[in-house]
Protein backbone atom coordinates (compact mmCIF):
# COMPACT_ATOMS: atom_id res chain seq x y z
CA UNK A 1 0.00 0.00 0.00
CA UNK A 2 1.24 3.87 -0.50
CA UNK A 3 2.35 5.80 2.11
CA UNK A 4 0.23 8.43 2.68
CA UNK A 5 1.49 11.71 1.41
CA UNK A 6 -0.02 13.69 4.70
CA UNK A 7 -1.40 12.03 7.26
CA UNK A 8 -2.77 13.41 10.94
CA UNK A 9 -2.67 11.51 13.61
CA UNK A 10 -4.53 11.77 16.76
CA UNK A 11 -4.46 15.25 16.03
CA UNK A 12 -6.15 17.99 18.59
CA UNK A 13 -5.78 21.56 18.50
CA UNK A 14 -7.12 23.31 21.20
CA UNK A 15 -7.76 27.41 21.37
CA UNK A 16 -8.74 29.69 24.65
CA UNK A 17 -9.77 26.16 26.67
CA UNK A 18 -12.39 25.52 23.86
CA UNK A 19 -11.47 22.54 21.52
CA UNK A 20 -11.38 23.46 18.18
CA UNK A 21 -10.44 19.84 16.87
CA UNK A 22 -10.39 16.82 18.83
CA UNK A 23 -8.44 13.64 18.43
CA UNK A 24 -8.58 13.75 15.02
CA UNK A 25 -6.69 11.35 12.35
CA UNK A 26 -7.28 10.95 8.69
CA UNK A 27 -4.33 9.82 5.95
CA UNK A 28 -4.22 12.34 2.76
CA UNK A 29 -3.00 10.28 -0.43
CA UNK A 30 -1.53 11.46 -3.73
CA UNK A 31 -3.85 12.27 -6.74
CA UNK A 32 -7.07 12.75 -4.52
CA UNK A 33 -9.70 15.51 -4.54
CA UNK A 34 -10.82 15.39 -0.55
CA UNK A 35 -13.11 18.24 1.09
CA UNK A 36 -13.38 18.45 4.54
CA UNK A 37 -16.75 19.53 5.07
CA UNK A 38 -18.77 20.72 7.79
CA UNK A 39 -21.27 23.76 9.47
CA UNK A 40 -19.37 26.97 10.44
CA UNK A 41 -17.09 26.57 12.92
CA UNK A 42 -15.94 23.24 13.52
CA UNK A 43 -12.45 23.87 12.44
CA UNK A 44 -11.94 23.47 8.48
CA UNK A 45 -9.63 26.34 8.65
CA UNK A 46 -8.20 25.39 11.74
CA UNK A 47 -7.49 22.39 10.47
CA UNK A 48 -5.80 23.48 6.70
CA UNK A 49 -4.17 25.41 8.74
CA UNK A 50 -2.48 22.81 10.47
CA UNK A 51 -1.81 21.04 7.19
CA UNK A 52 0.40 24.41 6.13
CA UNK A 53 1.86 24.11 9.33
CA UNK A 54 0.81 27.45 9.74
CA UNK A 55 -0.49 26.24 13.20
CA UNK A 56 0.64 23.57 15.69
CA UNK A 57 -1.62 21.31 17.04
CA UNK A 58 -2.04 20.83 20.81
CA UNK A 59 -1.63 17.19 20.95
CA UNK A 60 -0.87 14.56 18.16
CA UNK A 61 1.63 15.06 15.09
CA UNK A 62 1.11 15.54 11.21
CA UNK A 63 3.52 13.54 9.37
CA UNK A 64 4.57 14.36 6.06
CA UNK A 65 5.82 12.07 3.36
CA UNK A 66 9.49 12.30 3.16
CA UNK A 67 10.16 13.45 -0.46
CA UNK A 68 7.47 16.24 0.10
CA UNK A 69 8.83 19.60 0.81
CA UNK A 70 6.32 21.97 2.56
CA UNK A 71 8.18 25.47 1.67
CA UNK A 72 8.23 23.93 -2.22
CA UNK A 73 5.05 21.76 -2.71
CA UNK A 74 2.77 22.76 -1.48
CA UNK A 75 0.16 26.10 -2.10
CA UNK A 76 -2.62 27.64 0.18
CA UNK A 77 -5.41 30.16 -0.35
CA UNK A 78 -7.27 30.83 2.69
CA UNK A 79 -10.16 33.40 3.21
CA UNK A 80 -7.51 36.63 2.48
CA UNK A 81 -6.64 36.14 -1.25
CA UNK A 82 -2.80 36.44 -0.90
CA UNK A 83 -3.07 39.52 -3.55
CA UNK A 84 -1.28 43.10 -3.07
CA UNK A 85 -4.79 45.61 -4.09
CA UNK A 86 -1.53 48.51 -4.87
CA UNK A 87 -0.16 46.30 -7.93
CA UNK A 88 -1.93 45.41 -11.12
CA UNK A 89 -3.19 41.51 -11.80
CA UNK A 90 -0.05 40.70 -13.96
CA UNK A 91 2.62 41.84 -11.40
CA UNK A 92 0.38 39.81 -8.40
CA UNK A 93 0.93 37.00 -10.63
CA UNK A 94 4.67 37.91 -11.73
CA UNK A 95 5.28 37.73 -7.78
CA UNK A 96 3.74 34.67 -7.66
CA UNK A 97 6.09 33.14 -10.19
CA UNK A 98 9.40 34.10 -8.68
CA UNK A 99 8.33 33.60 -5.46
CA UNK A 100 8.32 30.05 -6.24
CA UNK A 101 10.97 27.47 -6.75
CA UNK A 102 9.02 25.15 -8.68
CA UNK A 103 9.54 25.17 -12.47
CA UNK A 104 6.74 27.45 -14.63
CA UNK A 105 4.61 25.26 -16.49
CA UNK A 106 1.92 27.78 -17.70
CA UNK A 107 1.83 31.38 -18.81
CA UNK A 108 0.63 33.91 -16.80
CA UNK A 109 -1.66 35.19 -20.13
CA UNK A 110 -2.59 31.96 -21.21
CA UNK A 111 -3.94 31.06 -17.86
CA UNK A 112 -6.13 34.60 -17.88
CA UNK A 113 -7.36 33.61 -20.90
CA UNK A 114 -8.64 30.28 -19.89
CA UNK A 115 -10.97 32.17 -17.05
CA UNK A 116 -11.60 35.21 -20.00
CA UNK A 117 -10.21 37.36 -17.62
CA UNK A 118 -7.32 38.69 -20.03
CA UNK A 119 -8.64 42.14 -20.33
CA UNK A 120 -8.00 42.46 -16.52
CA UNK A 121 -4.23 41.75 -16.66
CA UNK A 122 -3.22 45.82 -16.40
CA UNK A 123 -5.65 46.96 -13.51
CA UNK A 124 -5.14 47.66 -9.96
CA UNK A 125 -6.21 44.61 -8.30
CA UNK A 126 -8.16 47.11 -5.53
CA UNK A 127 -10.63 47.76 -8.85
CA UNK A 128 -11.74 43.82 -8.97
CA UNK A 129 -14.48 42.88 -7.27
CA UNK A 130 -14.73 39.90 -5.02
CA UNK A 131 -14.92 37.19 -6.99
CA UNK A 132 -12.45 38.07 -10.05
CA UNK A 133 -10.32 38.29 -6.83
CA UNK A 134 -10.82 35.00 -6.26
CA UNK A 135 -10.21 33.58 -9.97
CA UNK A 136 -6.96 35.77 -9.59
CA UNK A 137 -5.72 33.91 -6.87
CA UNK A 138 -6.64 30.61 -7.78
CA UNK A 139 -4.61 31.39 -11.33
CA UNK A 140 -1.77 31.65 -8.92
CA UNK A 141 -1.73 27.50 -8.44
CA UNK A 142 -1.55 26.90 -11.91
CA UNK A 143 1.43 28.89 -13.44
CA UNK A 144 4.00 27.18 -11.81
CA UNK A 145 3.83 23.19 -10.73
CA UNK A 146 2.49 22.79 -6.85
CA UNK A 147 2.21 19.11 -5.71
CA UNK A 148 -0.37 20.17 -2.76
CA UNK A 149 -3.25 22.71 -3.54
CA UNK A 150 -5.04 23.55 0.03
CA UNK A 151 -7.93 25.88 -0.89
CA UNK A 152 -10.50 27.76 1.81
CA UNK A 153 -13.82 27.18 0.63
CA UNK A 154 -12.47 27.56 -3.26
CA UNK A 155 -15.70 27.93 -4.71
CA UNK A 156 -17.41 30.41 -2.51
CA UNK A 157 -18.04 33.44 -4.48
CA UNK A 158 -17.52 32.02 -8.19
CA UNK A 159 -20.04 31.85 -10.73
CA UNK A 160 -21.02 28.58 -12.43
CA UNK A 161 -18.73 28.71 -15.34
CA UNK A 162 -15.71 29.95 -13.19
CA UNK A 163 -16.25 26.80 -11.22
CA UNK A 164 -16.26 24.29 -13.29
CA UNK A 165 -13.34 25.96 -15.17
CA UNK A 166 -11.50 25.50 -11.10
CA UNK A 167 -12.92 22.25 -10.71
CA UNK A 168 -11.55 20.97 -14.46
CA UNK A 169 -8.35 22.39 -13.07
CA UNK A 170 -8.21 20.66 -10.19
CA UNK A 171 -9.36 17.28 -12.19
CA UNK A 172 -6.10 17.99 -14.67
CA UNK A 173 -4.36 18.76 -11.76
CA UNK A 174 -4.77 14.51 -9.69
CA UNK A 175 -3.67 13.35 -13.21
CA UNK A 176 -0.59 14.91 -12.79
CA UNK A 177 -0.02 13.40 -9.49
CA UNK A 178 -1.24 16.64 -7.70
CA UNK A 179 -3.39 16.45 -4.40
CA UNK A 180 -6.50 18.95 -3.91
CA UNK A 181 -7.59 19.09 -0.27
CA UNK A 182 -10.51 21.82 -0.17
CA UNK A 183 -12.82 23.00 2.30
CA UNK A 184 -16.36 23.66 1.59
CA UNK A 185 -20.47 23.49 3.41
CA UNK A 186 -21.25 20.43 1.81
CA UNK A 187 -20.25 17.42 0.00
CA UNK A 188 -19.46 17.12 -3.62
CA UNK A 189 -19.46 15.04 -6.61
CA UNK A 190 -16.73 13.28 -7.44
CA UNK A 191 -14.75 14.33 -4.41
CA UNK A 192 -13.57 12.46 -1.89
CA UNK A 193 -15.81 13.61 1.01
CA UNK A 194 -15.16 13.47 4.80
CA UNK A 195 -17.20 14.95 7.30
CA UNK A 196 -15.45 17.09 10.32
CA UNK A 197 -18.17 17.39 12.51
CA UNK B 1 16.13 31.62 -1.75
CA UNK B 2 18.29 34.71 -3.05
CA UNK B 3 15.14 34.54 -5.77
CA UNK B 4 12.66 34.95 -3.12
CA UNK B 5 14.71 37.39 -1.17
CA UNK B 6 14.79 39.59 -4.58
CA UNK B 7 11.37 38.89 -5.65
CA UNK B 8 10.04 40.24 -2.04
CA UNK B 9 11.93 44.05 -2.81
CA UNK B 10 11.01 44.19 -6.23
CA UNK B 11 7.33 43.33 -5.29
CA UNK B 12 7.46 46.16 -2.42
CA UNK B 13 9.03 48.54 -4.73
CA UNK B 14 6.29 48.51 -6.97
CA UNK B 15 3.74 48.23 -4.28
CA UNK B 16 5.39 51.85 -2.95
CA UNK B 17 5.66 52.99 -6.81
CA UNK B 18 2.12 51.80 -7.64
CA UNK B 19 1.02 54.46 -3.95
CA UNK B 20 2.42 57.84 -4.66
CA UNK B 21 1.17 58.89 -1.13
CA UNK B 22 3.38 56.08 0.62
CA UNK B 23 6.47 57.56 -0.28
CA UNK B 24 5.76 61.52 0.45
CA UNK B 25 4.00 61.05 4.23
CA UNK B 26 7.06 60.44 6.17
CA UNK B 27 8.44 63.41 4.28
CA UNK B 28 6.05 65.79 4.31
CA UNK B 29 5.89 64.57 8.52
CA UNK B 30 9.79 65.36 9.20
CA UNK B 31 9.24 68.79 7.33
CA UNK B 32 6.04 69.50 9.60
CA UNK B 33 8.72 68.37 12.61
CA UNK B 34 11.22 70.33 11.93
CA UNK B 35 9.05 72.99 11.21
CA UNK B 36 7.25 73.40 14.57
CA UNK B 37 10.62 72.47 16.67
CA UNK B 38 12.08 75.77 14.82
CA UNK B 39 8.93 78.00 15.61
CA UNK B 40 8.88 76.84 19.26
CA UNK B 41 12.57 77.10 20.08
CA UNK B 42 13.99 80.21 17.98
CA UNK B 43 15.02 82.59 19.50
CA UNK B 44 15.36 80.50 22.85
CA UNK B 45 18.31 78.71 22.63
CA UNK B 46 21.40 80.48 24.12
CA UNK B 47 24.10 80.54 21.81
CA UNK B 48 21.57 80.37 18.21
CA UNK B 49 18.99 77.81 17.46
CA UNK B 50 21.29 76.42 14.70
CA UNK B 51 23.65 75.40 17.14
CA UNK B 52 21.04 71.77 18.07
CA UNK B 53 19.36 72.11 14.54
CA UNK B 54 21.21 68.80 13.04
CA UNK B 55 20.61 67.08 16.55
CA UNK B 56 16.55 67.80 15.97
CA UNK B 57 16.71 66.51 12.78
CA UNK B 58 18.57 63.41 13.85
CA UNK B 59 15.19 63.47 16.86
CA UNK B 60 12.75 64.28 13.67
CA UNK B 61 13.87 61.24 11.62
CA UNK B 62 14.04 59.33 14.64
CA UNK B 63 10.12 60.01 15.20
CA UNK B 64 8.99 59.80 11.47
CA UNK B 65 10.91 56.53 11.23
CA UNK B 66 8.66 55.02 14.64
CA UNK B 67 5.74 56.30 13.18
CA UNK B 68 5.41 54.00 9.82
CA UNK B 69 7.42 50.96 11.64
CA UNK B 70 3.91 49.85 12.43
CA UNK B 71 3.20 48.64 8.59
CA UNK B 72 6.53 46.91 8.04
CA UNK B 73 4.29 43.69 8.47
CA UNK B 74 0.90 44.97 8.48
CA UNK B 75 -0.37 45.11 5.25
CA UNK B 76 0.96 42.01 4.24
CA UNK B 77 -0.63 39.90 7.31
CA UNK B 78 -4.55 41.83 6.31
CA UNK B 79 -3.56 40.52 2.61
CA UNK B 80 -2.63 37.39 3.26
CA UNK B 81 0.70 38.12 1.55
CA UNK B 82 2.53 36.91 4.45
CA UNK B 83 0.83 33.37 5.17
CA UNK B 84 2.66 32.70 1.52
CA UNK B 85 5.83 33.97 2.73
CA UNK B 86 5.52 32.03 6.26
CA UNK B 87 4.49 28.52 4.28
CA UNK B 88 6.88 28.80 1.12
CA UNK B 89 9.98 29.75 2.50
CA UNK B 90 12.18 27.19 3.57
CA UNK B 91 14.25 30.20 5.98
CA UNK B 92 11.80 32.86 6.97
CA UNK B 93 14.51 34.90 8.41
CA UNK B 94 15.94 35.58 5.05
CA UNK B 95 12.71 36.95 3.81
CA UNK B 96 12.43 39.01 6.99
CA UNK B 97 15.27 40.60 5.69
CA UNK B 98 14.04 41.48 2.75
CA UNK B 99 10.78 42.71 4.37
CA UNK B 100 12.97 45.02 6.64
CA UNK B 101 15.64 46.03 3.70
CA UNK B 102 13.00 46.59 1.51
CA UNK B 103 10.95 48.94 4.48
CA UNK B 104 14.19 50.66 5.33
CA UNK B 105 14.83 51.53 1.03
CA UNK B 106 11.89 52.92 0.57
CA UNK B 107 10.38 53.93 3.35
CA UNK B 108 13.34 55.60 5.61
CA UNK B 109 16.54 55.61 2.68
CA UNK B 110 14.65 58.72 1.12
CA UNK B 111 13.85 60.44 4.45
CA UNK B 112 17.57 60.24 5.22
CA UNK B 113 18.62 61.76 1.86
CA UNK B 114 16.17 64.87 2.33
CA UNK B 115 17.63 65.40 6.19
CA UNK B 116 21.15 65.35 4.58
CA UNK B 117 19.92 67.97 2.08
CA UNK B 118 17.65 70.13 4.68
CA UNK B 119 20.74 70.37 7.03
CA UNK B 120 23.42 71.21 4.23
CA UNK B 121 21.13 73.88 2.88
CA UNK B 122 20.54 75.20 6.50
CA UNK B 123 23.94 75.40 8.38
CA UNK B 124 25.96 75.27 5.42
CA UNK B 125 28.49 73.21 6.58
CA UNK B 126 29.09 69.81 4.71
CA UNK B 127 31.06 67.83 7.25
CA UNK B 128 28.70 68.23 9.77
CA UNK B 129 26.28 67.11 7.38
CA UNK B 130 27.90 64.19 6.23
CA UNK B 131 28.59 62.67 9.98
CA UNK B 132 24.45 63.52 10.08
CA UNK B 133 23.83 61.18 6.81
CA UNK B 134 26.32 58.23 7.86
CA UNK B 135 25.06 58.21 11.19
CA UNK B 136 21.52 58.31 10.19
CA UNK B 137 22.09 55.36 7.57
CA UNK B 138 23.50 53.81 10.07
CA UNK B 139 21.01 54.52 12.93
CA UNK B 140 18.15 54.32 10.87
CA UNK B 141 18.89 50.80 9.80
CA UNK B 142 19.37 49.91 13.31
CA UNK B 143 15.92 51.09 14.44
CA UNK B 144 14.20 49.36 11.33
CA UNK B 145 16.01 46.05 13.16
CA UNK B 146 14.39 46.82 16.09
CA UNK B 147 10.91 47.52 14.63
CA UNK B 148 10.82 44.36 13.08
CA UNK B 149 10.90 42.67 16.36
CA UNK B 150 8.09 45.03 17.45
CA UNK B 151 6.09 44.99 14.53
CA UNK B 152 6.14 41.19 14.01
CA UNK B 153 4.77 40.88 17.92
CA UNK B 154 1.86 43.31 17.99
CA UNK B 155 1.07 41.94 14.67
CA UNK B 156 -2.26 40.39 15.49
CA UNK B 157 -3.16 42.76 17.86
CA UNK B 158 -5.88 46.19 17.18
CA UNK B 159 -4.94 48.67 18.11
CA UNK B 160 -0.88 48.03 18.80
CA UNK B 161 0.48 51.77 18.46
CA UNK B 162 0.83 51.76 22.07
CA UNK B 163 2.48 48.70 22.83
CA UNK B 164 4.88 48.54 19.94
CA UNK B 165 6.18 52.49 20.91
CA UNK B 166 6.40 50.99 24.50
CA UNK B 167 8.93 48.14 23.34
CA UNK B 168 10.75 49.72 20.47
CA UNK B 169 11.95 53.42 21.99
CA UNK B 170 14.14 51.76 25.42
CA UNK B 171 15.66 50.02 22.39
CA UNK B 172 16.36 53.12 20.25
CA UNK B 173 17.51 54.84 23.06
CA UNK B 174 21.26 54.01 22.88
CA UNK B 175 21.12 54.68 19.13
CA UNK B 176 19.58 57.63 19.57
CA UNK B 177 22.84 58.63 22.30
CA UNK B 178 25.16 57.56 20.02
CA UNK B 179 23.63 59.06 16.67
CA UNK B 180 23.37 62.49 18.11
CA UNK B 181 26.83 62.36 20.48
CA UNK B 182 28.47 61.92 17.03
CA UNK B 183 26.72 65.00 15.27
CA UNK B 184 27.76 67.17 18.91
CA UNK B 185 31.29 65.98 18.11
CA UNK B 186 31.28 66.14 14.37
CA UNK B 187 30.42 70.08 14.87
CA UNK B 188 32.87 71.08 17.38
CA UNK B 189 35.61 69.53 15.56
CA UNK B 190 36.74 66.34 17.99
CA UNK B 191 36.77 62.50 16.77
CA UNK B 192 33.57 60.87 16.43
CA UNK B 193 34.72 57.27 14.90
CA UNK B 194 34.13 55.91 18.17
CA UNK B 195 30.46 56.78 18.57
CA UNK B 196 30.29 55.50 14.95
CA UNK B 197 31.65 52.10 15.43
CA UNK B 198 29.47 51.94 18.35
CA UNK B 199 26.33 52.19 16.23
CA UNK B 200 27.95 49.86 13.48
CA UNK B 201 28.01 46.99 16.58
CA UNK B 202 24.89 47.76 17.37
CA UNK B 203 23.45 47.24 13.88
CA UNK B 204 25.57 43.58 13.56
CA UNK B 205 23.81 42.74 16.72
CA UNK B 206 20.71 43.43 15.91
CA UNK B 207 21.51 42.33 12.42
CA UNK B 208 22.12 38.95 13.88
CA UNK B 209 19.07 38.62 16.53
CA UNK B 210 16.14 40.54 14.71
CA UNK B 211 15.70 37.99 11.52
CA UNK B 212 15.33 35.11 14.28
CA UNK B 213 13.32 37.07 16.78
CA UNK B 214 11.02 38.91 14.16
CA UNK B 215 10.28 35.31 11.66
CA UNK B 216 9.24 33.88 15.35
CA UNK B 217 7.04 36.57 16.36
CA UNK B 218 5.86 36.37 12.56
CA UNK B 219 4.89 32.67 12.95
CA UNK B 220 3.61 32.72 16.22
CA UNK B 221 1.06 36.41 15.03
CA UNK B 222 -0.29 33.55 12.43
CA UNK B 223 -1.04 30.76 14.81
Amino acid sequence: MNTPLISLKNVSLTKQDKDIIKNYSVDISESEIINFYGENGCGKTSLLKLVTKLSKPTEGEILFRPDLDISDDIFYVGHKYGLKNELTVLQNLEYAVSFSNTEKINSVISELESYAMQSLSNLQVKYLSHGQKKVISMIQLTISYFKVWILDEPFTGLDQDKASILFEKMQNHINDNGTVIITSHSPKNKFKNIELC
Amino acid sequence: MLNKFNSIILRDMRVILNSNSRIFMPIVYLFLIITFFSISLEGTVLGGYDKILTQIIWLSCLLVSLLNIEIMFKDDYEDGTLDRIVINSDMLEICILAKVLSHWLFSILPLVIIAFLINFLLTGNLSVSITLFISLMIGSLTISLIGSIASSLTLSLKGNGLLLSTIVLPLDIPVLIFGTSAIYNSSIGLNYDSELLFMLLLLILFLVIAPFAASFGVKNSLD
